[in-house]
């Protein structure tokens, strides 16, 4: 258990890092702006407890909040994906004869399963957030774009981590 | 009681959701540009040394750039020295008393959000003060919205809630500028009276009516004037003075009269 602890930190500030010094600094233009920091929550493992889901989800959304300009955006559409996590897992189907401490990630889940994992939690995240960030309905097309657009490459980018990650430890199943 | 209780527990992890919806939506509220508060500041004290290492490391490899910025703008002061050329680029900046200046480096900007924000390495220790202009050696780049010890951050004209008060060069006349959300060169220039006519090139400058920003600095030039025909005002597209992609060196401009006539504008109630 403690060592799933102590991933779970080394996890955490790896992907605070590499999105506040490294994907935020790729400026490329206000349609691709991945938040990959979500793959945090993704992973937590299955049978989390509940509450344990909503704090970890707002404290990293406040810490990536605490690097941009204003406190509360990430964390609200962090802990909103926290919050639907258990609906979604069960949504794609939980696999019944696994263990129920395992982290939903590519090698225990698969490949497919865990696209469409990543595809509604990324999407929905991004909606939640971009809506927030514009707080104004007369530009929403344009963020809806935003939103598809960005969710495109966090989605990418969550599957190619994955891989690379994944590929130290063993085959993908 | 006993109902209300199991109903909490019951319902304990909609109810956990929705205290932290609430308290992010307070954080929003609480450090959103219209009411700037301490907690921005105390959020750039732990960011704003990370950035600042960050920077130290960038910097290096755009010494070239910021070279060429600051060897630009020592031709545009050596042009405002009396006597050397008659016009004054940048006018105002330095005759004007009523305003003084700090420079500063940018260790942290971005420009692809929709509200884009920037960090300098000034803070308090430095006179560094909420609702100072940042102008940069072209044009005018925010407003700071929160200051630390020894960092302050500002809010970029890249932001949504940018409305900033203009005047057209050849004319007088008053607009207002917003940022749109597209491109980070570009802006938009609202409440254009229709029966002006604006070219492109026509420069639009700061209107001086906002006490942050003095009178007569470089906003951008007109890009293409839109005609909307069944509106009360046009629009124009205007390419920004300020290039927000290689924001490095700023000055913070300070209103030396602004407490005199802010008490002049919004007089105290008394009772």
């Amino acid at each position: 258990m403690n060592s799933q602890v102590f991933k779970n930190i080394v996890r955490f500030v790896f992907l605070v890092f590499l999105q506040v010094f490294i994907i935020d600094k790729v400026q490329l233009n206000v349609y691709f702006n991945p938040y990959i920091y979500i793959l945090f929550i993704l992973l937590l493992p299955v049978d989390i407890p509940r509450w344990l889901l909503l704090v970890l989800a707002f404290i990293t959304g406040l810490s990536i909040d605490f690097f941009s300009g204003i406190l509360g955006i990430h964390s609200a559409a962090t802990v909103f994906i926290a919050f639907i996590r258990p609906g979604i897992i069960k949504l794609i189907g939980e696999k019944e004869d696994a263990e129920q401490n395992l982290e939903p990630n590519i090698r225990n889940f698969g490949l497919l399963w865990f696209f469409t994992y990543v595809s509604f939690m990324a999407f929905l995240h991004h909606l939640v957030l971009f809506y927030i960030e514009v707080f104004r309905f007369n530009e929403f097309l344009d963020t809806l774009l935003r939103v598809v657009a960005s969710s495109a490459v966090t989605i990418a980018l969550i599957i190619i981590i994955q891989l690379l990650f994944i590929r130290r430890i063993g085959p993908v199943r | 009681m006993r109902t209300l209780i199991g109903f909490i527990i019951k319902n304990y992890f909609l109810i956990l959701f929705l205290a932290f919806e609430a308290m992010s939506f307070y954080l929003i509220y609480e450090t959103s540009y219209y009411r700037r508060h301490s907690m921005i500041s105390s959020s750039n004290r732990i960011t704003g040394t990370l950035d600042r290492v960050y920077s130290d490391i960038a910097g290096y490899f755009l010494l070239n750039r910021e070279n060429e910025m600051l060897a630009y703008e020592n031709s545009l002061l050596r042009s405002m020295i009396p006597g050397d050329t008659v016009e004054y680029p940048v006018p105002g900046s330095i005759r004007d008393t009523a305003y003084s200046y700090i420079s500063a480096k940018v260790i942290s900007n971005s420009t692809h959000k929709r509200n884009n924000f920037f960090t300098i390495n000034k803070g308090r220790e430095h006179g560094v003060q909420v609702d100072m202009g940042v102008i940069s050696p072209t044009g005018i780049a925010g407003i700071i919205i929160g200051v630390s010890e020894n960092f302050a951050r500002g809010m970029s004209l890249l932001h949504k809630d940018t409305r900033i008060s203009g005047k057209i060069k050849k004319n007088g006349q008053l607009i207002n500028i917003v940022w749109g959300g597209h491109d980070y060169r570009k802006g938009k220039v609202i409440d254009i009276p229709t029966h002006l006519e604006l070219n492109k090139g026509d420069t639009i400058i700061t209107s001086g009516n906002s006490l942050i920003f003095p009178e007569g600095l470089l906003l951008g030039t007109i890009d293409e004037y839109l005609v909307n025909r069944d509106q009360l005002f046009n629009s124009a597209r205007l390419d920004f003075a300020t290039d927000f992609n290689s924001l490095y060196y700023v000055y913070l401009v300070k209103n030396l009269n602004i407490e005199e006539l802010d008490q002049l504008q919004n007089p105290p109630e008394n009772e």
